[in-house]
């Protein structure tokens, strides 16, 4: 289990979360955040990976990092 | 390469073991059977439509909300008690017509007094149960 | 004594009133065990009717039924609206100024649709809804006199309840409009806030080819900002023109929730026990609590299973042992005559089945048949 040196201000636990799947859970909490919040997405699906940096790029927002946490991804990301 | 290899080895083995299962089937008899009792499933499907499919399923609802009701256990017993005196009573034998003074002698009967005891408790749980219902169904 | 309360009659609370009372029968029956269940009108709703309300296939009276006509006699209605919850105090606060003690506590308020804060949506907007009684008929209204056109569903608010309805809505719709014989003049376009058509990848690989021989066009990356004068503007910079919209709207949970510590925004349970992280005794169902499952009516119903063997091992001085795996099933109309189904747990992924008019068929039979489930028969 790998230490980050992220403080996320939320935490959005998507693991497990087949419908409507862990990236609609992050966008559903971005929206409520104030600009400038890091929001942490738990998530146990590996496309997570791809879709999330994606999303996270064409809206604009900052990934700062994706961390392995071996049986999850942490995904953090700032609302900018 | 490889890859491809082991998914076309499991799907040989599945295709196997379909096939084995299917002349087991065609031996014993049972495919002719499931092949006759399909026809009766596309019966069903040429001969259904959505109205069709939505009455019969209102109706096993309809059905299901009673049956769900008449199966309680104090129910189910009153239901029964009930059909058994219907049974006794036979009230189409010798119908006779009682007045005010002839029901009240009938009243003497301590059988009479009893059906009728249960019927007087009954319609207080009846006052009740309607009660319940009043403000759902909008009356006073 | 122990005193169950259950605030909210929708389908959570009352499958979950039902199968109390089955489960405690001898206990009721003793006086040892009360079952309260609180809900702001008289009446259940079965919102899935909704959808076809605008489509005149289903009048609003279909979706209601009185709960008198759902509930165990032995459970308690009250028809008032659960102002205040003191989780410290373990009672419930009623509008009407009477408040309920419970033992145990269980809120089933539900997702609360949200147009006035949807953009295009609301008193402010000229787009429509099909998740409320009103909204649906308005609804109605309106595509009943839709003949050319421009037609958006978009996919607004996130999250939604729900989350097969956005995709049946243009399905239908399409094949609508052609009995009709209006779809030549018609365009239908669907938008999805992220980068494929649906949350579920199996889902929107599903409709893909469906949306493309129907002749449904679609926009991704569609995250909604503004709308104004017939126009819809997103955060991505997009623009999409519209002659009719049908939005999909942003739900909070009740004030309720966040009032009383139970959650910051939904209900914070833990998503196999159901119990609430920061009340004891208290336990969540449905829409209204955060588990990582859709906001779908058969979740509640599955999770009731567990809520009810719970409480009840606790009624008895037992150790809890049941757990929820997040069972999910949804049905998802491909339009008048076919219809799907996809069925889901925690961690297991969904699998979308061809359609075919057997299952449209079960899902129309099961429309009519719902109560029974409610009662908690079926």
């Amino acid at each position: 289990m790998s230490e980050s040196e992220h403080e996320a201000d939320e935490t959005v636990d998507a693991r497990g979360s087949a419908c409507p799947g862990p990236l609609m859970d992050l966008i559903g909490k971005i929206k409520n955040v104030e600009d400038g919040s890091v929001v942490a997405l738990l998530t146990e699906d590996e496309g997570s990976k791809n879709d999330v940096p994606e999303w996270v790029e064409e809206a604009g927002h900052d990934l700062l990092d994706i961390v392995d946490e071996g049986e999850y991804y942490s995904i953090y990301v700032k609302k900018t | 390469m490889a890859d491809e290899l082991e998914s076309l080895e499991a799907e040989s083995a599945a295709i196997e073991d379909a096939a084995d299962a299917l002349l087991e089937l065609q031996q014993d008899g049972t495919l002719d059977d499931l092949t006759e009792a399909a026809t009766a499933v596309s019966l069903i499907a040429d001969a259904l439509d959505d109205e069709m499919v939505m009455a019969v399923a209102s109706l096993a609802n309809d059905l299901g909300m009673v049956a769900d009701g008449a199966t309680q256990t104090n129910t189910l017993r009153t239901l029964q008690t009930l059909m058994d005196a219907m049974d006794e009573a036979d009230a189409f034998d010798d119908p006779q017509e009682v007045g005010m003074l002839g029901a009240v002698s009938k009243m003497r009967d301590d059988d009479v007094k009893r059906g009728l005891g249960f019927l007087l408790e009954f319609l207080g749980a009846l006052g009740r149960q309607i009660e319940r219902r009043a403000e759902a169904y909008d009356y006073e | 004594m122990d005193r169950i309360v259950i605030v909210g009659g929708g389908s959570g609370g009352t499958v979950t009133a039902n199968r109390l009372v089955e489960e405690l029968d001898h206990e009721v029956d003793r006086g040892d065990v009360e079952i309260t269940l609180v809900n702001e009108t008289p009446f259940h709703v079965y919102k899935p009717i909704f959808l076809y309300v605008p489509f005149g296939e289903k009048e609003l009276a279909d979706a209601r039924k009185p709960l008198v006509d759902l509930v165990d006699r032995r459970v308690e209605l009250v028809y008032d609206r659960v102002t205040e919850i003191d989780t410290d105090g373990k009672s419930v606060r009623l509008s009407a100024g009477d408040s309920l003690d419970y033992d145990h506590l269980v809120v089933g308020t539900g997702a609360i649709p949200q147009p006035d804060k949807t953009p295009g949506l609301g008193e402010d907007g000229d787009g429509y809804h099909f998740y409320g009684p009103q909204a649906s008929e308005d609804l109605r209204d309106a595509l009943a006199e839709f003949e050319e056109g421009h037609l958006v569903l978009s996919v607004i608010g996130t999250p939604h309840v729900c989350p097969a309805a956005p995709v049946e809505f243009p399905m239908i719709a399409d094949q609508w409009f052609r009995e009709r014989g209006v779809r030549e003049d018609i365009d239908i376009t669907y938008t999805y806030p992220i980068q494929r058509l649906h949350g579920v990848k199996p889902t929107a690989e599903w409709m893909v080819p469906r949306f493309e021989e129907r002749d449904i066009d679609t926009k991704t990356f569609f995250n909604v900002e503004s709308v104004e004068n017939g126009t819809i503007h997103t955060l991505e910079g997009k623009e999409l023109d519209y002659d009719m919209l049908v939005g999909v709207p942003e739900f909070d949970p009740a004030p309720l929730i966040q009032e009383a510590g139970l959650g910051e925004d939904w209900m914070e349970v833990d998503r196999h026990t159901l119990e609430s992280d920061h009340a004891e005794d208290v336990y969540g169902i449905g829409d209204v609590t955060n588990i990582p499952t859709s906001k779908a009516g058969s979740v509640a119903h599955y999770a009731s299973g567990t809520v009810v063997s719970r409480i009840a091992s606790r009624v008895r001085g037992q150790q809890p042992t049941a757990n929820f795996h997040g069972k999910t099933i949804c049905f998802i109309e491909a339009g008048t005559e076919e219809g799907t189904f996809i069925e889901f747990g925690y961690g297991r992924d969904p699998v979308v089945r061809d359609e075919n008019k057997f299952l449209h068929w079960s899902k129309l039979g099961y429309n009519e048949a719902y109560w029974l489930t409610a009662k908690g028969v079926l």
